[in-house]
């Protein structure tokens, strides 16, 4: 037989074929050796991390161990709170000037308007901390943390509507599909805690009421395997779903059952010989463990007075913004990889002065809290916190007087950034008089994404699944890490 | 054409490697991935005009340059700039995100030493049917022959025919979704004869419950839901759709007409009702229902959605690469997604309808002179209007107004650039793609053409496409594994002469789908016991050599629906509405606003799962944790996991609580000895019997909870009240429920959970 060039040049490729061995490299060499996206490959079981649990990259100089996303659904106003425009003043009830608002689309609830007039902030802003960070009047507990706080006001994003733009703030795409950012991440990284999912879920209602919906879509692991989508810690009902035992089926009976079972899988793997089998006995005893791990970390009664206290008043109420906050710190002291706080509530087409206000009150201290809380116990430091919702609102008016409140804007709005690896005290990016377009250093969502994932030690053109043939990532094809913020 | 095997390359233990590359196998996977997003099709990205995956191109003289000298590496072009250490001139450039490794690089210089052949991707030319080779004896069809020629390469003996139970069971599942009963295990075993085995086939063929377990798979793909999805996510009424698409298959409908009724069955001459309800295909894509949207945006985004649902579904294409620009891998341009755009775009149809409850325009009325001739039955019968309103209502749900396809409008179509609906550019008319099989002359195509174009028999794609598919329904993976694309970045096939082979025959039987099936299913390839040795497990894990049975975990709606069946809950009957099954509470807290959750009762809640209803922005979770797709975009492929998630909805969700319980009352009215009753019990759910020792585990754990139930009274009421349904109230308590202990312990066997 003529001897080939792939003989000649790969002895360890060769060899393994002829010992019959399969072609499974050591994995971190492998990684290194293949300059192709991770994900091609489908590695997503070669690899473990330190406790185990499948992942598929190795982090390269890591900021950031876990991540808590605290995603206010509906867009908060960006003028209102953390983009101080005091010049509007004079320009109140005038028009949007036609060559402020160029060529950008507005929404059919405001198209239908005559005019467009400018709605100064009601709200009064103060410096706060060293650093001296504007804040808005409705958030005076972000003023004691005012330091630890990265504002980022140039935030850009392409869709209008909510379905559209939040679906492109968790997936990178307006459509519905692609995995969301912690499903990348779990898949990127996988779990560090055995005895819980890499990405946890917790939702909170607005005390005002009637919100846009959320779905669990916009946790779901789209076109990555179901694991990684997010598990969400429900508010009634089980924690988990179908966590519980059923009435009637205490703990040890569950492991009385689980035992038979376990010994009869055990068998069947012994005759059959799929390691399938071996696998799903694993992930009895998992759910067996989840069983009691969950409820111990959603139970808060042993938390002290002054703890509490730092989340503001709402924290006894099960179900509240607060109380998911002093949850998710106790899903960062477990190492949760990715923790994700959805608040529902921020739409304010109307009486912004009223709901706007409502909603503050409902999370402001919260978020102060957890930092603080996160701070004080040293968890800040590899941990990062984001805050800030799919799109901004419009400088203008839509609805007359008293009932004025604010329409859809995606051409500029504000997130906020805290902890690991994150100037503290910080100011990124400008927009224009009328907080209307950036006017320095845009960020794209996309930028947000991927300077989240550098943080996290992963480089988001590298952390790539193949789908339908082609190697998709959450940054699509755009997307620069903003140096500009990282400490 | 011939194909050659890769999975030389990917197994160990073979005594030779292939000494001449592919250009298909080898070459063109590296050149999609590193080069030919600037030098490929897309020719608004193009850089330096040159193309790398056409020859003329690759081989032309620049200017005293080429790229690729066949037989010559040393001159050319391409060989230099990937070696180059020059920051400037060395491909990829640095910065873009992809580099070659050094594999990659030995790969194309022997290639282009070899000749640089380039060849048409496989599946864009028309298979051809090879010659069936020898098996020596083994097997008992093509699909034998063909699988055995692979397998013996690497050495591998195959596996010996599975046991009777465990092939019935397996049969049974694949074929209907159910597992067999007991009475027709027995019916197999003691039937000695040659036939015995065919004859289990051709009655769960001629079954109906066939054509709700086809169905089943065939919504994914079809995005069927019961609600419109988006924001407000009210209610549809799609279902007559469905019920079209099962008797479809019961009725073994070839699958020419199949398609071309769902793409374009209205353009029929006299279209029947049925023909007009098939196209309902192409409307169960989701609908904007939230205020403020853009009509014309979203107006846009359906049309777009059904050229795209249609190239995954029936040509295992991703169109939608190309609604942005050409197509980066596969030969469709820009121009020719707006041409397919074109042809779904005549609708008279609205983007963005306030709260949408019901069907969008266009619709038509199900069963339509059914329907009328009940209302004029109804008016002769009862005069009075007023009285005989809540009949009419009756047949009005019975007969409700589905979404189908019917052109009215001549809109004209536009490339739109950067698939912006408000950035037209080039107007385009309806047209086909050029690159895969010959298009009709004709001026004026329309969807009735694309259909015919795709099932002429000598498209490449639709036959490979959906046989591939159907055989990943009863092998676990298909012969290409990414089942979903087809296109030049798709896997490599497994046996490329079986496909091959299999996707003509198909055609040339007249698209007959279940004598495809039976075909498979009749291979002694699948026939094959699931056991695996442990030399065979660490050479070909995936099993895609096929020297042993396959052996795959249920799907989602399979799980349930067998938990149903034999705890003896299934009702039974073939189509109609779907129904709200159990839901957690509060699944739909963050979506209240739009309607709270209201469960169906009483036999609606034990009807088999494609009937249960989904809301699609929270389809039920039980159905979702086990891969069942959201429903919200078309999902041809589903993953299949296995995930500590999973295990809490088999042991805790009320479905499968109660089914235990309805379970165990069977197990206690059998009679006998709880010995005798637990054995029946686990017959009833993994079709064999249990030995000595696994029945004397789950008797002894019986005792053991009975005797915990004898002390906790309460505990035991408690678990069997799980569920609407009752259990008989003379049957004694403790042992009821530790038997519902003991079912629970069977209906997460992982023999049970798997086929």
């Amino acid at each position: 037989m003529k001897e080939s060039k792939l003989e000649r040049e790969s002895p360890a490729l060769i060899e393994a074929m002829s010992a019959g061995e399969p072609l499974l490299p050591d994995r971190r060499s492998f990684l290194q050796a293949s300059g192709h996206g991770f994900g091609a490959m489908a590695l997503g079981s070669l690899l473990f991390d330190e406790e185990g649990k499948a992942a598929t990259v190795v982090p390269e100089n890591p900021r950031v161990r876990r991540v808590i996303s605290l995603f206010m659904s509906g867009g908060p106003s960006q003028m209102d709170l953390l983009d101080p425009k005091p010049g509007l003043e004079k320009e109140r009830g005038k028009e949007l000037p036609k060559s402020v608002r160029g060529e950008q689309r507005i929404t059919t609830m405001t198209s239908v308007q005559k005019s467009l007039p400018v709605l100064p902030s009601p709200f009064k802003f103060g410096q706060h901390g060293q650093s001296g960070l504007e804040l808005s009047e409705l958030l005076p507990h972000w003023g004691e943390v005012a330091d630890d706080l990265c504002v980022v006001r140039s935030m850009q994003t392409e869709a209008i509507n909510h379905d559209p733009a939040i679906t492109f703030f968790q997936t990178g795409f307006q459509l519905a599909g692609r995995p969301s950012v912690g499903s990348w991440v779990s898949y990127g990284l996988g779990a560090i805690n055995r005895d819980l999912p890499a990405y946890v879920v917790l939702t909170s209602r607005s005390t005002a009421g009637g919100a846009q919906p959320l779905y669990s879509r916009l946790w779901d692991s789209g076109f990555l395997p179901a694991e990684h989508s997010g598990v969400k810690l429900r508010n009634t009902g089980d924690p988990v779903y179908f966590l519980k035992n059923p009435p009637g089926i205490d703990r040890g009976v569950r492991r009385d059952i689980l035992d038979d079972l376990g010994a009869l899988n055990r068998r069947r793997h012994a005759a059959v010989g799929d390691p399938a089998i071996e696998s799903r006995i694993a992930q009895y005893e998992m759910a067996f463990r989840m069983q009691a791990s969950v409820p111990e970390l959603a139970d808060i009664s042993k938390e002290p007075e002054h703890v509490m206290k730092l989340y503001g008043p709402n924290v006894g109420k099960q179900g509240s913004f607060a109380r998911n906050c002093l949850v998710a710190r106790r899903l960062a002291e477990r190492d949760v990889r990715f923790i994700q706080l959805f608040h529902m509530g921020w739409d304010q087409h109307d009486k912004l002065k009223e709901t706007l206000s409502r909603q503050c009150r409902d999370t402001e201290q919260p978020v102060a809290g957890l930092i603080q809380d996160l701070k004080q116990r040293g968890l800040l430091k590899d941990t990062l916190v984001v805050w800030g919702g799919e799109f901004g609102r419009t400088t203008y008016a839509q609805k007359p007087g008293d009932k004025a409140g604010r329409d859809h804007h995606p051409g500029c709005f504000t997130q906020m950034l805290a902890g690991a690896g994150i100037k503290g005290g910080h100011v990124h990016g400008e927009t224009d008089d009328y907080c209307y377009n950036v006017t320095r250093d845009p960020v794209h969502v996309h930028d947000l994404n991927a300077t989240l994932m550098h943080l996290l030690g992963v480089d988001h053109e590298k952390l790539t699944f193949r789908f339908q043939g082609r190697d998709y990532r959450l940054t699509d094809v755009h997307g620069k890490v903003v140096k500009e913020i990282l400490s | 054409m011939r194909l050659k095997p890769f999975l030389l390359l990917l197994l160990g233990g073979l005594p030779t490697v292939k000494a001449e590359l592919s250009y298909n196998r080898e070459v063109l996977p590296i050149l999609a991935s590193k080069c030919l997003a600037c030098h490929g099709t897309d020719a608004a990205k193009r850089e330096a005009k040159l193309r790398l995956d056409e020859q003329e191109s690759a081989y032309a003289d620049r200017d005293g340059i080429r790229v690729i000298v066949p037989g010559k590496p040393g001159e050319s072009e391409l060989v230099r700039r990937i070696l180059s250490h020059d920051e400037d001139e060395v491909m990829p450039p640095p910065g873009e995100g992809v580099s070659l490794t050094k594999r990659e690089q030995e790969i194309l210089q022997q290639w282009i030493r070899e000749g640089a052949r380039y060849e048409r991707h496989w599946a864009f030319q028309a298979p051809v049917k090879d010659e069936v080779p020898d098996a020596g004896g083994w097997g008992v069809n093509a699909i034998d022959a063909f699988v055995h020629q692979e397998f013996s390469k690497a050495g591998f003996e195959p596996q010996q025919e599975a046991a009777k139970e465990e092939l019935i069971r397996r049969v049974s599942i694949d074929l209907t979704g159910l597992p067999p009963t007991i009475e027709e295990v027995e019916s197999f075993l003691s039937d000695e004869s040659e036939e015995a085995y065919g004859k289990v086939v051709d009655r769960l063929l001629g079954s109906s419950r066939y054509g709700e377990r086809m169905a089943a798979w065939w919504l994914d793909g079809a995005r069927y839901g019961d609600s419109h999805g988006y924001d407000n996510d009210l209610e549809n009424a799609q279902w007559p759709w469905r019920n079209w698409i099962i008797e479809s298959f019961n009725a073994n409908q070839p699958y020419d007409q199949f398609v071309t009724w769902q793409l374009a069955g209205d353009l029929l001459p006299n279209a029947s009702d049925d023909q007009i309800v098939a196209t309902g295909f192409n409307r169960n894509h989701r609908i904007q229902t939230e205020g403020g949207a853009i009509e014309e945006e979203w107006r846009t985004e359906y049309v777009m959605d059904r050229v795209e649902t249609m190239g995954s579904v029936f040509l295992g294409l991703t169109l939608s690469c190309a609604r942005c620009h050409d197509h980066k891998y596969d030969p469709v341009s820009q121009k020719e997604f707006y041409q397919l755009f074109a042809m779904f775009d005549g609708l008279n149809e609205k983007g963005f309808i306030n709260n949408l409850r019901g069907s969008a325009e266009p619709r038509h009325r199900y069963r339509k002179s059914a329907f009328e001739a009940a209302v004029r039955k109804l008016e002769e019968e009862i005069p009075d209007a007023k009285a005989r309103e809540g009949r009419v209502k009756e047949l009005e749900a019975a007969h409700p107004h589905v979404m189908v396809m019917r052109d009215e409008v001549d809109r004209k179509a536009f490339v739109l650039k950067r698939g912006q609906y408000d950035d037209k550019g080039e107007e385009v008319p309806p047209g086909l793609p050029q690159a895969f099989s010959p298009t009709p002359a004709d001026e004026n195509l329309n969807r009735l053409h694309l259909a015919r174009w795709m099932v002429d028999g000598k498209h490449p794609l639709t036959s490979r496409v959906f046989v591939n598919r159907l055989w990943e329904q009863f092998f676990g993976t298909g012969i290409v594994k990414s089942s979903e694309n087809l296109g030049r970045q798709s896997d490599w096939p497994s046996h490329p002469e079986l496909l091959d082979w299999l996707a003509v025959d198909f055609v040339e039987s007249g698209w007959d789908v279940k004598r495809f099936i039976r075909l498979m299913v009749m291979s002694r390839t699948y026939r094959q016991s699931a056991v695996v040795e442990e030399e065979k497990l660490r050479r070909d894990p995936d099993n895609r050599l096929l020297s042993r049975g396959p052996r795959t975990r249920l799907q989602a709606e399979m799980l349930r629906d067998q938990a149903l069946f034999v705890s003896g809950l299934l009702v039974e009957g073939l189509g109609g509405p779907s129904w709200w099954v159990y839901q957690p509470a509060g699944l739909w807290l963050e979506v209240e606003k739009r309607g709270t959750f209201v469960q169906d009762h009483g036999e609606k809640l034990y009807r088999r799962s494609l009937y249960s209803r989904i809301r699609r922005t929270v389809a039920p979770p039980s159905m979702l944790l086990f891969d069942m797709p959201s429903r919200e975009m078309c999902t041809v492929k589903r993953t299949l996991t296995n995930t500590p998630l999973q295990a809490l909805v088999l042991m805790n969700e009320v479905t499968y609580v109660e089914a235990a319980k309805k379970f165990a009352e069977r197990m206690m009215t059998k009679g006998g000895t709880p010995a005798e009753r637990i054995a029946w019990g686990f017959r009833c759910a993994t079709s064999r019997v249990a030995d000595a020792e696994e029945l004397e585990i789950l008797v002894k754990g019986y005792e053991r909870r009975v005797e915990h139930y004898r002390k906790n009274g309460k505990a035991a009421d408690d678990l069997l009240a799980q569920g609407e349904s009752k259990v008989a109230g003379y049957l004694p308590k403790p042992e009821m429920a530790a038997l519902a202990t003991v079912a629970n312990v069977i209906l997460n066997l992982d023999e049970v959970i798997n086929r």
